[in-house]
Parts: C-alpha cells; structure tokens; sequence
C-alpha cells in the first residue's frame, strides 16, 4: 500500500472547555481522497485546521510523512487549503491570486504567467486572468480558490466543504471535477463535509466523526453497506434502525418476529441494533415474509415507491420498485446478509449515574436525592449498606427523561444525537456541569447540537434497593 | 415622491450653508470694492506663496506622523478582544468630546516657556522654551488634534479583513511580514486614503494652533485675518480660500485615484 502522508496521534483539543476532538488517531494515506465527514459540530473541521497549522492541539502529536510538525507554522507546511468562503485576495484579480503562492515562494518572474495559466486551465478558467474576483460567480470563486491552492504542489490539498455555498447541480459538477483533478494531479485530497451523498461520490476513504471521536473509516461501500453502528447507519443513507434482542447466534428477534442473520452475538449482549437498509427490504405475501406489517404510505418516488410500513407499532422504510396499497397487511423479506446487527453503540441500556442523598425519611420510605443540581423526591427502602454512604447510584429508565425549552427544564442539557429507532427517538444528551452523558428514548424529535431543558420523572427512578430485594426473594 | 419632499428641508439648508457661501467666495475673488469685475486681486497669490508652503509642508509633516502612528495602532486594536476594542474606540473619540479651542491652550499650558514640558526637560538638563513657538509646536498640535481622524479610518478597514484571507495568506506561505505587506496593508489602502483625506485637508487649512502654538500664520491664519478687524479685506481673503480650496481638490483627486486603482486589483 501506499505510504502514509499524514498521521494524527492522540489528538485532544478543547475550546472554552467544551471537548471539539478526544484522543483522535488518524492515517492518511499518499494520493488518497480522504473525506471527514459528520454532522456540525462533530471536530471535522478542527481535524483539518490542525492539519494545516491553523489550530494549535492541546495535546497529541501530527506527523508529516513521518516527521513531527506539531509546532511548525502554516506556512511552513507543505500543505495548501481551499477554505469554506473561498477566502479570495479582493484587491487581487485573478491572475494575482492563483500567482500569489508562487510570489512568495521567489518564482522567477519569467515563469509565473506560464504556470498561472496551466493551473487557470486545470480548473477551466482560462481566459479570466484579469477579472477582479468579486466579478466571478460562487462556482467560479470556487475553481479561482482550488487553483490558488494547488499552484504550489503541495503534498496534500486540505478542501474545507469547499462546495457548501453552491447549488445541487453545480455541486454534482464539480464533485466529479475534483475527483478528477485529484486524480490528475496525483495530490493527497483531504475533504471536510457534512453530505454524505458528496462523500460517498468522491472519496477512496470516508472518516465518519460524530462528537470528536471518529465512528468509522472505510471505503464508501463499506461504510453504506457495512456500518459499524447506529450512527453511522443513521448518518449514512436511510436505514430502518430497531431494537432487536440475540438470545443465540445468527438469530435475532424483533418484537416477536425472528429474523436468520449472519452475525454471531455481540459480547454475549442480550440487546443489540438492527439495521437494514429500505432498499433491502422486499415486498411479498404476508406468509412469505420474515415479518408482516400493514402499509401506512406509499408515496412515488421516480425510481422507487417510498413505503413505511406498521408492524406491531414499529415503523418500517421501505424503498421498492413494487408497491402495495395502503391498509393492506403485507410480508417484508429480508435477506440474512442484508441484516446488520450492532453492538448498542452506548452499553448501558439504562443510566446509572451517582446521586448525592439529601434526605431518607424512613417511617414514610421516601427518599429525596440530588441529581444535576436539582431535588428528587422518591419511594423506596433504602438499602441500609447504602444508607451510610452519602453518594450511591440508581437506574432511570430511558423512558424517564421527557424534554422542554432549555431553561424550563430541571436541569439543562447538550443534544448529542439523536436517532430513530421505528417507534421512539433514542436521545444521546449530555449535562453542562458534570458532564455525564444519558440516554433517553422519546416520541418527540429533538434537534442535535442543541441545548434542551430536561426534566425527570423521580417515580421511575429505582433505587439500589430494590434488586437486592428481588433476589432474596 | 414621498422621500424627495422628505430631502426639501436638506436641499434648502445645503443651498444656504454651502452652495451659496461658495458662489460668495467666487464673487468675491473676483471683484474689487465697488463690485466691479477684476483680477486685481490675483495679485495676493505670489505675495502667499511661502505661506502656502509652509502650510503645506506642516500638513505634509503632520500627516505621515498620524499614519506612522495611527497604523500600529490601527492594527493593534483590531487584534484585540471585542470589548478591549470598544474600549479603545471610545478613548481614542473621547478627547473629541471637548472643544477644540481648549485642547490648544492645554497644549499651550504644557508646551510654553516654564510650562509642563520645561520643568520635566529641565529636570534632565535641557534648556527652557525648545519647543513652544516653533513649527514643530504646530505639529504636535495638529498630530494630537487630528489623530482619531486617521486611527479610525484604518481600524475599520483593517477589522474588516476577513481572518480566513489572513489564513489563506498564511497557507500560501506568507510569514508575518509578508502577510502584513501584501495582504494587510493593501487591503486598507482605503482606510489609509480616508484617513489620510481626514487629516491633510483640514490640516493644509489649520488656524488657530498655528498661531497659539508655532506663534506665526499659516494661510487659515492669513485668511481668518483677512475677514475681520484691521486688516479687513473680503477680496484677498476670498481669493486666497479659492486658491487652498482648489489645492485641497486636486490632492484629494490625487488620493482617490490611489484607491480606485487598488479597489480594480491592479498593483
């Protein structure tokens, strides 16, 4: 395989305290298009700006073709970026512009026109070298941006969603001009994008990031076919994501249906995910199918008919060149290969963060403790082992936490993601002070990377106690 | 049209104030006593000629002293945090907020034999009175009056410089120095030519400072004398007000054109 050009190694970096990348290791490999993708937010850019020298890691260490460069300035880095606005020089035309980097690097003046009008007509712009540059449209700024960049021969070519400002078909058309400029030009290109669709297009490798962590990296194929979990099943494409239980090996059942699959149990892990893509399903006889549901909708596509189907409360996505009519009970059948199963991608299923007791008022059995900053008042013998201690942990049910307005709530809290599950949304969220992060599963979307007040349902918090007590029995 | 009854009032007020005053100007640098037409009063020019220059040459002066200042700083403030810059802005406007004619005779107070500035250079052994009454007097006054003219201007323009152009330069291989010759500094050119505009004009026409501090006329003492008192005479003075005002236009000219050429991208 090719050498690798770019190594990050243990990469940490906060801003204001907020954690934008943790301990994030990553390869770049010579002459590859590699794209970062992720939702906002997710430290894909910030991977980039410490690539190119902009952004100072709190920790870690880059390499460049093997040597360390963790203090060395932009400038010294043989390594050119293509930023988001473009960031074009206004009080150069754009002949100046794309020549810029040669000017500095003491080209000799002889040779400059020649080059500037090859890397002009790389990007099909021949002919503009006087144009001031707010006289070109986005897509042209675009191309001026990608010469400016790419006149120096760098190593490596950093694009920051350079194609975020156009429209759709624009952005298809250069899509497939960058993929052959790269190409062509034989340069490493590393691509920051939150479309997947864009990402899948163009690249060798796609580093899908949600977080500062990065999910997965793989091949467009592997990572549309093979998702390593419920985000990047969610991120990538559309996929019906459910909860399934795997009480053996290549058998995993949903509600009470039991699907073949080829995945043995994860970890001996009773819960898992279920993911299969919409496309994978197939539309036949209710006796025929894996499973059987009623048809809810079934809109026309072009290609396709978009179906969701009902079973046993659970919505189904159907993507299928046959359709069926709504309200009648039909089958779905599902290859064994085409059944992913994944590992839940957080293991507790249920929270169990410490609490500090307040309060145990033992005649009455009620017990008030302080979770986040706020007073819960709940039922409950307290175990006397715990009783002496003044932190303990108890279980909330996923289904305990409901969401309002940031502020309104008991306590507030930071979206992580959120991902639905065919009857409720699985919410990742994260508190501001202590920084534990909880699940919550709700019927209400709510938006990630935002900050929502949350309140608690005390009633369904079980204390320690109670297990105990069920065994003794 | 609604807006253009709404302009009235302003047409009006620009037509007393200014459109009028300059036609009174031209009139008189024109005619003689009694009315009649004449170009007597040309003859005032060559007699003016050094005190043109020196007018000139005290604005010229003072000018590149505000920008050597100003641009430092300029950039200084727009590389500081949000509310540091506030700050900054409202001490720079503040001395603004005080009348001119006072600030002059602090400046008298620091500057005149015995004053402030003699008593701190006499503690180091210089001799008494080196400054006040000479044109270096004038120039500090008019640097210390007409400096926010200059900061200003620039500050907004260098602020207005994108970070990421800042990058891009860094990125293409430009060091500090570099980035400040070809990406800073071109891109503020406007700002310099406004504020360069701001403070050669009303420095070319100062009076007052000239005559408080440097202890002799320039021309804006020369004509403010010529409208009143002993030396009353609306003809010279009119006539030497065209001649400043025609100079000042053709330096403006002069400056546009530096920045129109910058804003087309050709260097």
């Amino acid at each position: 395989m090719a050498e690798v050009i770019i190594r990050l190694e243990d990469i940490s970096i906060a801003f204001d305290g907020e954690v934008i990348l943790d301990k994030l290791n990553l390869e770049i490999k010579d002459k590859e298009f590699v794209t970062l993708l992720g939702p906002s937010g997710c430290g894909k850019t910030t991977t980039l700006r410490i690539i190119g020298g902009f952004t100072q890691q709190d920790s870690g260490n880059v390499f460049f073709a093997g040597k360390k460069i963790n203090k060395l300035p932009p400038h010294k880095r043989n390594v050119n970026t293509v930023f988001q606005k473009y960031a074009l020089f206004p009080h150069l035309n754009v002949f100046e512009n794309v020549a810029f980097g040669l000017r500095i690097s003491k080209t000799p003046k002889n040779e400059i026109p020649g080059k500037v009008k090859e890397m002009l007509k790389l990007v099909d712009l021949s002919g503009y070298e006087n144009r001031s540059v707010s006289s070109l449209s986005g897509g042209q700024q675009q191309r001026v941006a990608i010469a400016r960049a790419l006149i120096n021969h760098p190593n490596v070519l950093l694009l920051d969603e350079p194609l975020g400002a156009l429209d759709l078909k624009l952005r298809k058309d250069m899509q497939l001009e960058l993929k052959n400029m790269q190409q062509k030009t034989g340069i490493t290109f590393i691509y920051v994008t939150h479309d997947q669709e864009e990402a899948l297009t163009m690249s060798d490798t796609v580093v899908v990031m949600n977080n500062g962590v990065i999910q997965q990296i793989g091949s467009p194929q592997d990572i549309y076919n093979e998702p390593i979990n419920a985000f990047v099943a969610d991120f990538i494409g559309e996929s019906n994501i459910i909860d399934g239980k795997m009480t053996e090996d290549y058998s995993v059942s949903v509600g009470s249906f039991t699907l073949p699959c080829v995945d043995p149990r994860p970890e001996a892990k009773k819960h898992v995910d279920v993911v299969v893509r919409p496309e994978d399903i197939q539309i036949v006889s209710k006796e025929e199918g894996n499973i059987s549901g009623i048809v809810e909708s079934s809109l026309f596509k072009g290609v396709h008919y978009e179906m969701t189907v009902n079973s046993e409360g659970k919505i189904w996505l159907i993507h299928s060149i046959d359709s069926a009519t709504v309200g009648e009970t039909i089958g779905m059948k599902i290859d064994s290969e085409d059944i992913h199963i994944m590992k839940k991608m957080y293991s507790w299923s249920i929270c169990e963060p410490l609490v500090e007791k307040k309060e145990y008022h033992e005649e009455e059995q009620r017990l008030s403790f302080i979770l986040e900053g706020k007073e819960y008042s709940v039922e409950g013998v307290l175990d006397p082992e715990t009783d002496n201690d003044s932190r303990f942990t108890v279980r909330i049910p996923p289904e305990a936490f409901s969401f309002t307005a940031a502020d309104e709530g008991d306590f507030n809290a930071y979206v992580e993601s959120v991902i639905w599950k065919a009857d409720h949304y699985e919410i990742l969220f994260e508190t501001e002070g202590q920084q534990t992060r909880y699940l919550a599963s709700s019927q209400m979307d709510e938006q990630a990377g935002t900050t929502v007040g949350v309140i608690l349902d005390a009633a369904a918090v079980r204390l320690p106690v109670s297990e105990p007590e069920e065994t003794k029995k | 049209m609604k807006s253009k009854k709404l302009l009235f009032p302003y047409t009006v007020w620009m037509a007393i104030f200014v459109v009028i005053p300059l036609f009174m100007v031209l009139y008189y640098a024109f005619t003689d006593k009694s009315g009649a037409f004449t170009l007597e009063n040309l003859q005032y020019i060559p007699k003016h000629l050094p005190i043109y220059w020196d007018s000139l040459k005290v604005a010229l002066i003072s000018t590149a002293i505000c920008l050597i200042l100003a641009y430092p700083l300029a950039l200084i403030m727009a590389n500081m945090k949000a509310s540091m810059q506030r700050m900054m802005n409202m001490l720079i406007m503040l001395p603004m907020w005080m009348n001119f004619i006072l600030r002059i005779c602090a400046w008298v107070i620091i500057l005149r034999p015995n004053g402030i500035l003699d008593s701190i250079l006499g503690v180091f052994g210089f001799g008494p009175n080196t400054i006040y009454h000479t044109t270096t007097a004038i120039v500090i006054g008019v640097v210390y009056n007409y400096l926010p003219f200059m900061v200003l201007p620039i500050y907004t323009s260098v602020s207005k410089i994108s970070r990421s152009v800042i990058e891009a330069g860094e990125d293409l291989g430009c060091n500090s120095f570099n980035v400040l010759r070809r990406i800073i500094l071109p891109m503020s050119i406007p700002g310099i030519v406004t504020g360069i505009t701001m403070v050669f004009v009303p420095a070319a026409s100062t009076f007052v400072i000239s005559l408080r501090l440097g202890g002799y006329s320039l021309i804006g003492d020369t004509i403010d004398q010529y409208y009143k008192g002993g030396s009353f005479n609306m003809q010279a003075g009119s006539m030497l007000s065209l001649v400043l005002m025609v100079i000042i236009l053709i330096s403006m000219a002069i400056m546009n054109r530096f920045d129109n050429g910058e804003d087309a991208g050709i260097v």
